[in-house]
């Protein structure tokens, strides 16, 4: 089966989104800090009259954060829950067929396993697929703990 | 046959709800028989409700849901012409009535289909009634039937031997005219008269209903005279009338045509947000309208415009509590009973109305407080007695609305909370500081976490189970609650609720770089501080305001906010939370003015100190402060540190 993906980069990796799962994609918007949240976390906005949360992908996925100038949100919708993740660069839209992509990643990617669902090639460099769930299910235990 | 079911499954919605009130209609009424079974009306609503309930249900084809409220009818119906007498085993049985009648709506709202009733399940309802019915039955009264064969009727002579035939098999036949043994040879039949004992009217008409086909008949006792009318029944269901004169007076008494209609409330929610974009756009061109002068007197008048459609559209919203009040009478009843216990509920300010969205979600602490006021508040019977109190215990639900809050009471005149246990418990949880606490603060300890799983405290004093969900519901809500209990007199749960949550009056303040709302409802009064004003007992930072110690906390310690210095002048905000009044010290007040909740759908634990967010006239975010919250997370490390 043939599915579509959203392409953007953080850092020197590439990732890919479910086109189902993206509104729309965004330039950085301004932002209103939610105190006492957890660092990734960082903040609401304004989206055409709704407020919805973004988060630092980067700080959610436990890689060294450094804000990039082009910086943009890539507005995510999972299960009715709209939230925007701060990505460097979009690349590209991609088809790539199921059965290219490895259910179970074995290799060092420097994310935690449990946020991705596979990974791919694409032309010669590793794709690693976001499972979005994941991404955006947050222990409410740890949350706690952020936030003594 | 597929057409068919489409349009019945348009009509699942309102069958459902309509239902619901049949049953609502029902249950309220007898509760009013349980207390006087002389209650005509009663007795005469209850027929009313059960009988449009069996109409609805048939044309539906939930045939159980029929049968069902067909029992109830023909039992009612003896009830009426004074056949049966009601007793409190007949009560219970219409409440399990009731209760499958529920069961049965939520399974059609679940799956869309009826669930079926066992065979077991609907002799144990009938069991509850067959007293009253073998009472009739030793009266051996005889009743005069008279049925009618239609024109077009073929072989009436065959369908009136059936029906005698059937009738010797349930009851006594004692005389026919035409006589039974000419009834084969007759040319024509279209009246067949018969007299017949030991044997009740529904049994006769459970016979003749849906049995052989028939145009009419109609059924009186014996030696009444020969009119019809007196219990007339026909065969088609829009005919069948409650019998006797006084049915049709009420009637049009609850008939009342009103003038409403029903909204889906999806469609009030889009007009809500269409409003709330509009009071966005509002505040901005307000805004704008302070630099060109020419704007001012069209924006007033926007003004005025956007407050009344934003009170209209609130007011539709808003609903009276007595939708969630109704189901209480009987829930008391049930958990009374079972607890052995003689309990009277006084409601008082029903109609109090709220906003739909609160509505929903209050229902659940309500229930909560109120299984805890008869479980543990209310004595037993003999204990009542030797305190010198009535029997009955008395537990009461007032409402009622102040400014822009709907106070909810729930007390009883119980035992009262046990404070010394309170203490004791405290003590061992190391949940108060030093300090000897007030009565009331104590009190107030039971919503703690901390009590929901101390178990010996539950079994002494009897509260605490829960109560800190109860608190945390209610506070989700942007509300309050307090308790005040005496010793021997009584517990009192005092429950603040917002009249809304979707637009609320907010005060707008600068903390730092920061801008933060809040709720116009706590604010008590405002004013300037000087950082000298401020002193420090123990560690707690306090001013003095008209003479009295006012203890203060800092926003930006709060909110940890980066980078933050303090002004010379500071503003302070003084707010009530509970029954506590604290000063907010924040950098400066900066307008007051109608603010619109956004909710966030996403990860809420983080938004926990916060009711919402709200979209300013510049576009820009702010967060709205849950004063409530913020403060009692305080409190409680305040507590732990101690």
């Amino acid at each position: 089966m043939l599915k579509q993906y959203v392409i953007f980069q953080l850092e020197d990796e590439l990732y890919g989104v479910d086109i189902h799962q993206v509104m729309r994609i965004e330039k950085m918007l301004p932002l209103t800090r939610v105190p006492n949240a957890p660092p990734f976390v960082m903040g609401v906005c304004n989206l055409r009259g709704s407020v919805i949360p973004v988060i630092d992908l980067k700080k959610r996925l436990a890689l060294p954060s450094r804000q990039d100038e082009n910086a943009k949100i890539i507005i995510v919708n999972v299960g009715k829950q709209v939230v925007g993740m701060t990505i460097d660069s979009t690349v590209d839209v991609s088809s790539i067929q199921s059965d290219e992509i490895e259910p179970s990643p074995t290799l060092v990617t420097g994310i935690d396993a449990q946020f991705i669902q596979g990974v791919a090639k694409l032309s010669n460099r590793l794709l690693i697929i976001l499972d979005m769930e994941r991404v955006l299910t947050v222990d409410q235990l740890n949350v706690l703990e952020n936030m003594d | 046959m597929i057409v068919e079911n489409l349009d019945l499954n348009a009509y699942l919605p309102i069958f459902i709800e309509e239902t619901r009130d049949n049953i609502q209609q029902i249950s309220d009424n007898l509760l009013r028989l349980e207390q006087d079974e002389k209650d005509i009306e009663a007795i005469n609503e209850i027929f009313r409700a059960v009988h449009t309930l069996k109409g609805m249900s048939a044309t539906m084809g939930y045939s159980e849901i029929s049968q069902l409220a067909h029992e109830a009818e023909n039992l009612l119906d003896e009830v009426r012409h004074n056949q049966a007498h009601i007793s409190s085993a007949m009560i219970t049985g219409f409440f399990h009535i009731v209760d499958e009648f529920e069961a049965q709506l939520n399974s059609l709202e679940e799956t869309g289909e009826p669930h079926k009733i066992t065979e077991e399940r609907f002799q144990e309802i009938l069991d509850f009634f067959s007293q009253p019915q073998e009472l009739a039955l030793a009266e051996e009264e005889s009743y005069l039937l008279e049925i009618f064969f239609g024109k077009d009727c073929l072989l009436p002579q065959a369908r009136a031997m059936i029906v005698c035939n059937q009738l010797n098999s349930v009851g006594k036949l004692l005389r026919t005219s035409p006589a039974q043994e000419l009834l084969p040879n007759l040319d024509k039949l279209d009246k067949l008269q018969c007299w017949v004992a030991g044997i009740r009217p529904e049994q006769v008409r459970a016979l003749l209903d849906g049995g052989v086909e028939i145009d009419y008949y109609t059924i009186e006792k014996s030696g009444q005279g020969h009119e019809p009318e007196a219990t007339q029944e026909t065969e088609t269901p829009e005919a069948v009338e409650p019998e006797g004169a006084d049915s049709s007076d009420s009637r049009s008494e609850s008939h009342v045509f009103r003038h409403t209609i029903r909204v889906d409330t999806d469609k009030l929610d889009q007009l809500l947000n269409l409003v709330s974009e509009l009071v966005i756009n509002k505040t901005s061109l307000q805004q704008a309208a302070t630099t060109y002068p020419l704007l001012a007197d069209g924006v007033e008048h926007l003004h005025r415009l956007t407050s009344d459609l934003q009170t209209i559209v609130m007011k539709m919203r808003m609903i009276p509590l007595e939708a969630v009040f109704n189901r209480f009478p009987r829930m008391v009843r049930d958990t009374a009973m079972s607890l052995d216990k003689l309990v009277n509920l006084e409601i008082h300010g029903a109609e109090t109305e709220l906003d739909r969205t609160i509505i929903d979600d209050i229902a659940d602490p309500l229930v909560h407080l109120l299984r805890n006021a008869i479980d543990h508040g209310i004595e037993s019977v003999e204990q009542r007695i030797s305190r010198g109190k009535p029997r009955t215990g008395t537990v009461s639900l007032r409402a009622y609305q102040t400014g822009n809050q709907v106070i909810i009471e729930v007390s009883d005149d119980g035992r009262g909370l046990d404070l010394e246990h309170i203490r004791a418990k405290s003590r061992e949880l190391h949940l108060l500081p030093g300090l000897e606490p007030e009565t009331n603060e104590l009190a107030n300890l039971i919503f703690l976490p901390g009590f929901s799983t101390a178990d010996n405290v539950t079994d002494l004093s009897g509260r605490g189970v829960g109560l800190d969900v109860v608190k945390n519901s209610i506070e989700a809500l942007g509300g309050s609650i307090d308790v005040y209990s005496r010793p021997n007199a009584g517990t009192n749960f005092k429950i603040s609720l917002p009249l809304t949550l979707a637009i609320i009056q907010g005060l707008l303040v600068k903390c730092g770089q920061e801008i933060y709302v809040i709720p116009l409802s706590y604010v008590e009064e405002t004013g300037i501080v000087f950082p000298g004003d401020i002193q420090t007992v123990g560690q707690q930072q306090i001013i003095m305001l008209r003479g009295k110690v006012l203890p203060i906390i800092f926003l930006n310690q709060l909110l940890k906010t980066e980078g933050y210095s303090a002004p010379e002048e500071l503003s302070l905000v003084v707010v009530r939370y509970g029954d506590r009044q604290i000063g907010i010290i924040v950098d400066d007040l900066l307008a007051q003015q109608d603010i619109v909740i956004k909710n966030v759908n996403w990860g809420e634990h983080f938004f926990r100190s916060f009711l919402g967010c709200s979209i300013l006239g510049d576009g820009s975010v702010v967060m709205i402060l849950d004063i409530n919250v913020l403060l009692s997370v305080v409190k409680v490390r305040e507590v732990n540190h101690a």
